[in-house]
């Protein structure tokens, strides 16, 4: 077997979060992002088609299929128990013997109770396609992999060091160790975790970040998403004048309240997670439209190729609108 | 028309579904606190509590077993709590190894089980597992009689709809044909059928004898408890579709979390199950009024004669229509989603307050907006 990861031409960035922060935003914008580079770019999905589907506008049928949802990015869902029974085809030779385990009942109900073999399998699958074993050589140059949220993307990510350990010997344990290094490797993996401006999505992130570090994976940005641009020094000021004497001055003034203290816990969230983990945080804009969809995760990977500043955000946002 | 007082003063579960990111935790505890200051004694089982949220209950940390509410801070909080509230916290991993000790057999059943490598990995990775725990738990405070009201939050899955099929997808794992089967020693597998022996040694060579051996074990004891889980499922399964039950959907005006509650509030029909309540949680405190851009025309001006400078105003002003227009976008993404609701149900917009929940009196006020108090 060929060594993989001096090999490995391809990236992987891995992204995650506490539920509802917006993995799959910062996902699709990664992959749009590669893909204007010139990269050919694999985007994943965990599990049945979700939020990356939505957000680039294409929805794949098959397990494992990619489809192509344009600007150089391909998009593919990967369900672990589909990639088990695509590994054992792929490693036995007769079809009816392969037909007879995949269909048998014991063989269902090891796959339910297997530790992690559904994952294993998955994510296995994840870096066959990064070193174009299908193939015979790399098709993508960049993988972003939307790995859902922070307690099972960590079970994903630490499962191949695990069963490496359970699995005492036997093909099943050489892949686990295989996959568990190339995973740990800097080269070719970077973990993204992504916050919003709360306490809780920020103090997820945190200890998501501090895990990461345990399990000895490689770190790649903290992200904040829906930050709002800092307020002039004058709307403390205008806030101190209104008279609510009216309903539109009372609704003025709540808005602008409501927006200062959001900008506050956002400030004080951000710099107590800076100083907690040593890590620089990025920040993405709150944008707002009708729908979000494509055109606004194109303006996210604007952001974070550093081609648009944050402080722009909202001008742009007049202009969705 | 029902209203969130009847729900938690006439059932006696109220189960608060609904994805991850929404405020689920908190309005389950604003709820379960309603039902104390109505006079039942209460239990909140809650999912994934911010710290601040089990201090602001009196608590030091949220324990399995679940705690009181401390006289104290409801005093000093100005509740007098004709009830009691008692809060409690459900670790996934903690509650599978009670259910194994209280149903295994004996003493040499369960510390294999609990030992067994596979059970440990097992308990907390299988699709529905959490979810299980939780109804499970449910069950058992229902059946302790302690609580007039068990209020409980469910556990922040993408599908929200894992936890009705729970029951179900437990009793798959231990389907009668294959477990017998599987929980006889692994050399004798190979007896039962002339496949199995096909399987068993392709299984022994790509994941190893080892693990074999394990997974047998693991089948061999989980046997024993078999006829438990069964039971439990049932009992499971009864108390979900009880009319004592009432399912609370919480959820918010982002098109994904609408999305999400769309495809929940779908699944729950097609079970036959239905939503007593929607609770759309941090709507924008603009979503109902009728204001336009050039409003706050006026309001700038008299603004600009007080002194406030142009960098400001113009913030102020962008301020003003990126709100009317989050506002717009709001409303009209939640008015197709009201419609497919039951028309009995319950429908309650919470706005958007200015921090997180985080003492007793922000539970009140969450209460009082939920339309929970009598």
């Amino acid at each position: 077997m060929r060594s993989d990861r001096s090999e490995a031409a391809t990236f992987l960035q891995v992204v995650t979060g506490k539920g509802g922060v917006g993995k799959s935003t910062v996902a699709a914008a990664l992959a749009m992002a590669a893909g204007r580079r010139g990269h050919r770019v694999l985007a994943i999905e965990m599990g049945a088609p979700a939020g990356l589907a939505g957000l680039l506008g294409v929805t794949p049928t098959e397990h494992g299929v990619p489809v192509d949802a344009g600007g150089g990015v391909h998009l593919a869902y990967y369900d672990g128990e589909a990639a088990l029974a695509e590994y054992i085809r792929r490693h036995m030779r007769w079809d009816r013997v392969v037909r007879a385990i995949v269909e048998h009942p014991l063989y269902r109900a090891f796959v339910n109770a297997g530790p992690g073999v559904r994952e294993i399998m998955a994510i296995g699958k994840v870096r066959d396609e990064m070193l174009g074993l299908a193939t015979g050589e790399p098709q993508w140059g960049a993988i972003v992999l939307d790995a859902g949220a922070s307690g099972h993307a960590l079970q994903l990510l630490g499962m191949p060091s695990a069963a490496a350990q359970t699995f005492g010997s036997g093909l099943a344990h050489r892949e686990a160790a295989s996959v568990a290094g190339w995973l740990a490797d800097p080269a070719s993996t970077a973990v993204h975790v992504v916050a919003l401006p709360e306490e809780m999505p920020l103090q997820e992130a945190a200890e998501v970040v501090e895990r990461l570090r345990e399990l000895g994976l490689p770190l790649g940005r903290l992200v904040v998403n829906q930050c709002r641009p800092p307020a002039p020094a004058g709307a403390a000021e205008a806030l101190a004048v209104i008279d609510e004497v009216e309903p539109i001055r009372q609704a003025l003034s709540q808005t602008l309240r409501r927006t200062l203290g959001w900008l506050e816990l956002q400030e004080r969230g951000i710099a107590r997670l800076e100083e907690r983990l040593g890590m620089h945080v990025e920040r993405l804009p709150r944008l707002v439209a009708p729908s979000f969809g494509r055109a606004q995760v194109e303006q996210i990977a604007r952001v974070l190729t550093e081609d648009e500043a944050l402080s722009e955000g909202d001008a742009l946002t007049e202009e969705q609108a | 028309m029902t209203s969130m007082f009847e729900i938690v003063t006439r059932h006696r579960a109220v189960v608060c579904v609904g994805t991850g990111g929404v405020g689920k935790t908190t309005v389950a505890a604003a709820l379960g606190l309603a039902g104390a200051l109505a006079g039942r004694r209460t239990m909140v089982l809650t999912i994934d509590p911010a710290r601040q949220l089990a201090r602001a209950l009196g608590l030091s940390s949220l324990e399995r077993g679940g705690e009181a509410v401390p006289d104290e801070a409801l005093r000093s909080a100005g509740l007098s709590v004709r009830g009691s509230l008692h809060a409690g916290m459900l670790d996934q991993k903690g509650a599978w190894d009670a259910f194994i000790v209280r149903h295994a057999p004996s003493a040499e059943v369960r510390d294999t089980l609990l030992s067994n490598p596979v059970y440990q990995q097992v308990s907390t990775s299988f699709a529905g597992s959490f979810e299980y725990m939780a109804i499970e738990e449910l069950v058992r405070l229902d059946e302790s009689g302690e609580y007039d009201l068990i209020v409980i939050d469910t556990p922040p899955a993408g599908a929200a709809v894992d936890f009705l099929r729970a029951p179900d997808r437990i009793e798959h794992l231990v389907d009668p044909a294959v477990m017998s089967v599987l929980s006889k020693p692994v050399r004798a597998w190979g007896g039962a059928w002339g496949a199995v022996s096909a399987v068993v040694h392709r299984l022994q060579g790509t994941f190893g004898t080892r693990a074999l051996r394990e997974i047998s074990a693991f089948f061999v004891a989980l046997d024993a408890i078999f006829g438990d889980v069964a039971a439990r499922s049932e009992r499971a399964r009864a108390m979900l579709r009880s009319d004592q039950t009432a399912f609370v959907l919480v959820a918010g005006p982002t098109e994904r979390v609408l999305a999400d509650g769309d495809q929940l509030a779908a699944t729950m029909r097609e079970l036959g199950v239905p939503l007593r309540a929607t609770v759309i949680n941090r709507v924008h405190p603009l979503f109902r009024q009728d204001f336009t851009v050039e409003d706050v025309e006026p309001v700038i001006a008299s603004l600009a004669s007080r002194g406030v400078d142009e960098p400001a105003l113009t913030w102020l002003r962008r301020l003003w229509v990126t709100a009317l227009r989050t506002a717009e976008a709001e409303r009209n993404r939640l008015a197709p989603f009201a419609a497919a609701m039951p028309a009995d149900s319950a429908w309650v917009e919470v706005p958007e307050l200015d921090h997180d929940a985080h003492s007793l009196d922000d539970l009140v006020t969450l209460a009082r907006l939920l339309g929970a108090l009598g």
